[in-house]
């Protein structure tokens, strides 16, 4: 075991875990941050995704040794502006079904936006392609990034 | 038939008489305490915080400040019923949605049957749950008026406030929530009329969506307890399997390791029960998962060992090329073949499938001298209880079993083994366990789909429409996980669109063969319906195409006048009946919708299909085009649908976008092979499923009416298959008779 100083939702916390831990366990096991889900292991299907320093990152193969001084945020910790607006969308386009993979859809999606505005339909499924919905929500989720851009343009 | 017709088939005077007796003892045994600050892993689903005063059943509450809630005892897996009953009860008590709070019910007998299976929630629920709620509106209204001294029916309620229309008095619900408390329950609350719904069929957005989003919502895994430690379990690898030697020293060596844990290996039949294997206890769950990585395990396999996909699929060919079971028979079909003319041979091929939720099966338990109680993402909570009560051999009242939201059902969490295994470990180790299956332990040691094989042979007349049909299914049969012993399909399986085939044909011959099982078969998402609904959708394609008739204008004349079909005793009694007319008209429908009957470009192929399972009607159009580089893509796929009265239409429209998706992904990707017993596929990569880049435009069209509600949940997904293999078929790809269609 070592102890880590890892900037988690803009605190610095002290954990005890194995080198080799995933971030994605350190935050589910270790710090109770339940938000983030587990769904492959292997960076497959997104459900994992947080962001580090605002790039979405599979949180499964990220050990936490990896993590260094760089700033994550996990699913409760999204606060900003994008993140609002996504929210809102996901809520009016009734998004989710089971809503396991939905954290993580939202993850990528507002690392999406961080970097572009007005994504087309190439830019979302660039972003998208690696967070599996087994419910389908898919046709909403691009229909809600669309509707939360075309917000954050009107001020 | 009306909405209102009486259900047959469940006795909704016995259903509201078993709420109102048990209305005294809410659901007010969940115990876990939250434990870390900010964080409660229960919280949508503790009961009621304040003490209700007010409970004329075991679904409805009113608190003293006139707080409504409601105990929903379906399992809310992304089909939306926590949103559709809390519609349902502030419909019939003139509330706004959000006035409603939600709480989920622990298994218990006392809710009915919990069991959140065949797409019926909805369908048995719909009269039953206004029930609860309208009984409540009488007894509040009618305590009201005794204080007012007024007739009941000169009131009104709405938003929680009862009104005196003549006096303009008003009294709100925790004002004489202790009064009506005190009334004699109504024998029969009168509901809303249909024309009066203000929330009923219209679209809501989920309740529980806010949680969702913000990380809050609570799934199997997600429960957090004081010691509670984290549990992973290598698993059999061949059902039957048994352990022969192992070495966990370098295992018990792995940092956080607290103990490995042999367990049973599960003897036929396999019911719920633990798979058995060897399980690792850990301080978090990668510690647990690294573990089983160096542990040395020998196993023997036992007679499942010889389990071979390609080989299984020869077997089911020579069964289904010997005579089966006949199990419907009209008229001569040897005569009608033995006249000659232009006939069609096909035969189609499914296999197994994974069901593969987002949510791998997880669950929380804590052993006490107490009993047990369990977190757990279950679709059958009676169920869990009583597998779990059987497990630790405690009574059942010891037990219990609070449902988690789930990341996903489709028919596996129907199935609490990993529930038992939880409640075992935790027993064992003496602390509260979290049980986390790995995705490679989902795919590999799943309930899987049947896989199936079918020939269809028919004779088609000078008009080019058959005259005689024959179709022989063989599949290991679901009964096989009940009954080592069940051998082929049972009326129940074979009713999911095999002898309930609704084409009108002069000769037919409906045949079952025998086939042994080597793997878990359970339920999946429309479970016999799938393979059966591609067979008969693509041989009816594949006549119309030798006849050289439009497939739309086949099914239609085959169908033949609207008429209601009974195909069984079962059929005579039930409200629900296939009607032709239906199916004909969603197929209209989505025909019209996805401009069917206009030309179709160079390079671009439709397919159609139609089926009718869970009482409802679904027509799907799927349109493809064929690329430049040779690859095809999916550009966009219509669907009708006929489910009879909705009530939360946002949420039908989303279950049949879902379906698409699901029928995609089992169309074109999904296959479960074996090989010398072992399952091959493991994670998303082998099992891969459909992805944004491939999602075409999904068109939903409902068909409003007053019919009876029936299934939403599944009876989206059968047609995509066939009518996607038809138009691949039209944009120039290979017949696809065996999916998955590979060339996509």
């Amino acid at each position: 075991m070592a102890a880590y100083k890892v900037n988690i939702n803009g605190r610095v916390e002290t954990v005890e875990a194995e080198p080799d831990t995933p971030l994605l366990w350190v935050l589910r096991d270790k710090m109770n941050l339940t938000g983030t889900k587990y769904g492959c292991g292997k960076a497959l299907c997104g459900a994992c995704t947080v962001h580090l320093n605002g790039v979405a990152t599979r949180s499964c193969v990220l050990p936490v040794s990896g993590v260094g001084e760089n700033k994550v945020v996990t699913i409760e910790g999204l606060k900003d502006d994008n993140a609002t607006r996504l929210q809102q969308s996901w809520i009016k386009h009734n998004v989710p079904q089971c809503g396991y993979c939905q954290a993580g859809q939202i993850m990528s999606a507002a690392a999406l936006l961080a970097s572009n505005n007005k994504p087309d339909d190439a830019a979302i499924d660039a972003a998208m392609n690696g967070n599996i919905c087994r419910c389908g929500t898919y046709q909403r989720i691009r229909a809600a990034i669309k509707d939360a851009a075309a917000q954050g343009d009107t001020p | 038939m009306m909405t209102q017709a009486p259900f047959r088939g469940l006795d909704r005077r016995d259903f509201l008489k078993a709420g109102l007796a048990a209305g005294t003892c809410l659901a007010v045994a969940v115990g876990g305490n939250p434990v870390v600050a900010g964080f409660d892993p229960t919280r949508v689903h503790q009961p009621p915080a304040k003490e209700p005063v007010f409970a004329p059943n075991v679904f409805v509450a009113i608190d003293g400040e006139g707080g409504v809630s409601l105990t929903v005892q379906r399992s809310e897996m992304g089909q939306g019923i926590r949103t559709s009953f809390a519609m349902l009860l502030a419909e019939e008590l003139e509330l706004e949605l959000d006035q409603v709070k939600v709480f989920q019910a622990t298994g218990d007998a006392k809710y009915g049957n919990q069991n959140t299976d065949g797409s019926r929630s909805v369908r048995t629920l719909f009269v039953p749950m206004r029930q609860a709620a309208a009984a409540a509106r009488e007894m509040l209204v009618q305590a009201a008026a005794n204080r007012w001294q007024v007739q009941a029916q000169t009131c009104f309620t709405r938003g929680g406030v009862i009104h005196h229309k003549a006096s303009k008095r008003e009294l709100r619900f925790g004002d004489v929530a202790a009064d009506a408390a005190k009334l004699p329950l109504p024998e029969n609350p009168k509901l809303k009329d249909p024309k009066d719904f203000k929330l009923i069929g219209k679209g809501r957005s989920g309740i529980d969506v806010p949680d969702i989003i913000q990380g809050k919502a609570v799934y199997g895994a997600d429960v957090r307890l004081p010691g509670m430690v984290y549990a992973s379990i290598e698993h059999v690898p061949v059902v039957g399997a048994t352990l022969t030697e192992m070495d966990d020293s370098a295992a018990r060596a792995v940092p956080g390791v607290i103990d490995i844990i042999k367990m049973p290996s599960a003897t036929a039949p396999v019911l719920f029960k633990p798979l058995g294997g060897v399980a690792v206890i850990a301080a978090d769950t990668h510690a647990a998962f690294k573990a089983r990585g160096v542990l040395k395990l020998k196993w023997d396999v036992g007679p499942n060992g010889t389990f071979s996909s390609d080989a299984y699929q020869k077997s089911l060919r020579e069964t289904a090329s010997k005579p089966g079971r006949v199990v419907r028979e009209k008229g001569d079909v040897a005569a009608a073949f033995a006249k000659g003319g232009k006939q069609v041979k096909r035969t189609y091929y499914m296999p197994l499938l994974a069901h593969a939720s987002m949510e791998p099966p997880a669950a929380v338990a804590r052993v006490t001298d107490a009993g047990c109680e369990v977190w757990a993402p279950v679709q059958a909570p009676q169920r869990t209880r009583q597998v779990v009560a059987g497990a630790l051999d405690l009574d059942p009242s010891k037990v219990t079993v609070n449902v988690t939201l789930l990341g996903g059902g489709f028919g596996r969490k129907s199935k609490p083994d990993f529930v038992a295994e939880a409640a075992l470990l935790a027993k064992q180790v003496g602390k509260p366990v979290c049980l986390t299956w790995r995705r490679e332990d989902d795919i590999r040691h799943d309930y899987f789909h049947s896989v199936s094989l079918q020939t269809m042979q028919a004779a088609l007349g000078e008009d080019g429409y058959p005259t005689a049909w024959h179709h022989h299914t063989v599949f290991p049969s679901i009964g096989s996980t009940f009954d080592p012993n069940a051998r082929s399909g049972s009326d129940n399986e074979l009713g999911l669109g095999f002898t309930n085939q609704p084409y009108a044909i002069e000769n037919i011959k409906l045949e079952v063969g025998e086939a042994e099982a080597h793997v878990r078969i359970g339920w999946l998402r429309a479970v016999c319906n799938l393979f059966h609904a591609f067979a008969v959708n693509r041989f009816l394609d594949a006549c119309a195409k030798e006849a050289g008739i439009d497939a739309l204008t086949y099914r239609l004349k085959l169908l033949g006048e609207p008429r209601d079909l009974v195909f069984s005793e079962a059929d005579e009694k039930s409200p629900y009946k296939l009607n032709t007319g239906r199916l004909a008209h969603v197929l209209n429908l989505v025909a019209e919708k996805s401009g069917w009957k206009e030309k179709r470009p160079a390079g671009v192929g439709f397919g159609i299909a139609a089926h009718y399972s869970f009482m409802s009607y679904v027509a799907q159009a799927v349109r493809v085009r064929k690329l430049d580089d040779g690859s095809f893509k999916v550009e966009r796929v219509d669907v009708a649908l006929d489910c009879g009265q909705m009530v939360n239409t946002d949420s039908v429209r989303a279950q049949m976008e879902g379906a698409v998706i699901f029928g995609l992904s089992l169309a074109i990707k999904n296959e479960i092979t074996a090989e010398a017993g072992r399952v091959v596929q493991s994670n998303f990569h082998d099992y891969p499923m459909l992805r944004m880049s491939e999602t075409p435009e999904i068109q939903v069209h409902l068909v409003k009416n007053n019919h009876l509600p029936t299934g939403v949940g599944e009876p989206g997904v059968p047609p995509l298959p066939p009518a996607l293999a038809s138009a691949l078929e039209e944009a120039g790809a290979p017949a696809g008779d065996a999916l998955p269609l590979k060339f996509v």
